[in-house]
């Protein structure tokens, strides 16, 4: 973990553009602003990873719509201006690659993106021309972390991703489920297999994966990105008429998602939480989530007591 | 592929209303007037249908071919498949029913019509009629706005719904066969709106559960058309 108590030049300067960035986008640079980009390293490189990224699932599959596919760009502005870094997504999320790649073009070149797709496809043979498809759509060179959707395939995309490591075409191999899908299958390849990432499902309600995957994924030192942290929007919906508690200021989280978000990274096996909006204030909101102090385990108790009462 | 069995059927639904609806906006801007040209063309179906002629009769059925082809082609690949990847699936489906529309209503002209009088021709009537003609307004009751509205011909739905009519005024089994997509088709889609919490689901499910009924209270109809009809021709 990085010192969080001193603040670098680096981070000083990421900290002045931000601010400037959010200012100029008509949004208010919260105190919380003013702390330090919380980072978490990743465990087989020690590279560090800025705790909030972004999901693109539904939210960034908007087609050919010129309109909407500006507005996903200015969410990309202020993801990378709030010092954003993993965006994930896949070739199962319809035109979400592509409109990713039309955002990256409009913003240039940004040296904190942390780039992770996933292979997507029953047939090992085919997986090499999705992945060359992908990364044409995003308009990289290569990825950084590539995963393997689901688990699909996966004894041949695993041979297929370890061939592209050991030759520098991705430097970080990870696997992904969601709703705890193939779960015995997950934690087998988790326990053998020469994996950097795992994905999976995580949240103030849903905290299975405190029982096994989290534990794990720590003794074997994987980095962890976790998905649908609001459970796609559940939980807005189950919080939405009741007040933020007023001690949620005791680890500087001023809004429901922040809440929600400080919950999942304050476990120290999580790397990356990736919440998907379409919105850039919901942007702003989120990645506040990444500044000021994270609840520690006594406070993660009364987060999840209170929540399981409302 | 087994893996497939592992996902339901929201998974695979990965866009938002918001962006469903954009897609059918540019779609009916791109086709801008083409929409009240559609509701003329189903009057015109309207009155083919109501002629005593077998040449008026194939022609609707290759114009209602002609729109499963178009939806296919034009919604299905060219829209819906930008967000959604089941899309393609659908398309060939719908290529499928308007091969068999034009195999079984033009070619082979082996579909026969019930009586003007008979009670299933006139309930046949009316699912052509509300599928040109009230469908469409019922998007605005459903919270869509008017350029994302939904017209025969064009979009899935109503041609799915006149086409069901069209096949209740025809008894007998190929009916029935060719009543199969359109059907599957209507419970997909309202299965697709229920999963987004759209209210557009209410008015499919309608017609989903009404057209079993239907068909059980036709087969229980005296002088049900289907004996008048020549075996081996239905």
């Amino acid at each position: 973990m990085p010192d969080q108590d001193r603040i670098s030049r680096r981070q000083f300067n990421t900290l002045a553009l931000s601010a400037g960035a959010l200012t100029a986008l008509g949004q208010r640079p919260s105190y919380a602003a003013a702390s330090p980009l919380l980072t978490r390293p990743i465990p087989i490189s020690g590279e560090a990873l800025p705790v909030i990224g972004m999901g693109s699932s539904i939210t960034f599959n908007v087609g050919d719509d010129t309109k909407e596919r500006n507005a996903r760009a200015d969410v990309l502005r202020a993801f990378f201006a709030a010092g954003g870094g993993l965006i994930d997504s896949s070739p199962m999320y319809g035109s979400s690659e592509e409109v990713i790649g039309h955002g990256l073009q409009q913003l240039g070149p940004q040296k904190g993106l942390f780039s992770a797709t996933k292979v997507w496809t029953w047939r090992t043979g085919t997986g090499p021309s999705q992945m060359d498809k992908s990364a044409k759509l995003w308009g990289l060179g290569k990825f950084d972390l590539m995963q393997i959707h689901n688990l699909v395939a996966w004894e041949g995309h695993l041979e297929t991703l370890l061939e592209m490591k050991a030759n520098k075409l991705i430097r970080y191999i990870g696997i992904t489920t969601s709703h705890g899908r193939r779960h015995d299958d997950f934690l087998e390849i988790m326990r053998t297999k020469p994996i950097d990432f795992v994905q999976f499902s995580y949240n103030v309600l849903n905290r299975d994966a405190e029982q096994y995957l989290l534990p794990l994924a720590m003794e074997r030192q994987l980095g962890v990105i976790i998905n649908r942290p609001f459970q796609r929007g559940y939980l807005f919906d189950r919080l939405a008429r009741h007040e933020l508690p007023d001690w949620a200021s005791e680890f500087d989280c001023r809004n429901w998602a922040q809440f929600l978000l400080k919950f999942i990274v304050s476990y120290p096996a999580v790397t990356c939480a990736i919440p998907a909006t379409s919105r850039v204030d919901h942007m702003i909101e989120n990645m506040g989530a990444a500044r000021g102090r994270l609840p520690d385990a006594d406070m993660r108790k009364r987060m999840v007591q209170y929540i399981e009462t409302i | 592929m087994l893996d497939l069995l592992s996902y339901s059927f929201s998974d695979f639904l990965l866009y938002s209303p918001r962006a469903y609806l954009h897609q059918i906006a540019h779609y009916n801007k791109a086709f801008w007037p083409v929409q009240p040209a559609m509701i003329m063309a189903g009057g015109v179906l309207v009155w083919l249908l109501r002629q005593q002629s077998q040449t008026c009769r194939r022609g609707a059925f290759a114009g209602l071919a002609l729109a499963w082809l178009w939806v296919a082609y034009a919604f299905q690949i060219e829209r819906y498949a930008a967000i959604h990847l089941g899309a393609l699936a659908y398309a060939a489906a719908f290529i499928i029913e308007a091969i068999l529309l034009l195999w079984f209503g033009v070619f082979q002209n082996s579909i026969r019509f019930s009586p003007p009088s008979h009670p299933s021709t006139k309930v046949g009537l009316a699912f052509i009629l509300f599928g040109i003609f009230i469908f469409p307004p019922t998007g605005l009751a459903a919270g869509r706005g008017l350029a994302e509205l939904e017209f025969f011909g064009l979009m899935p739905d109503p041609t799915a719904i006149v086409t069901l009519g069209v096949l209740l005024m025809t008894p007998g089994r190929i009916s029935l066969f060719l009543m199969a997509l359109p059907w599957i088709w209507l419970i997909t889609s309202g299965a697709t709106y229920w999963a987004l919490g759209m209210m557009d689901a209410y008015a499919i499910a309608a017609i989903v559960i009404a057209l079993p009924a239907i068909m059980i209270w036709r087969r229980g109809k005296p002088g049900n058309p289907a004996a008048e009809v020549p075996p081996g021709k239905v």
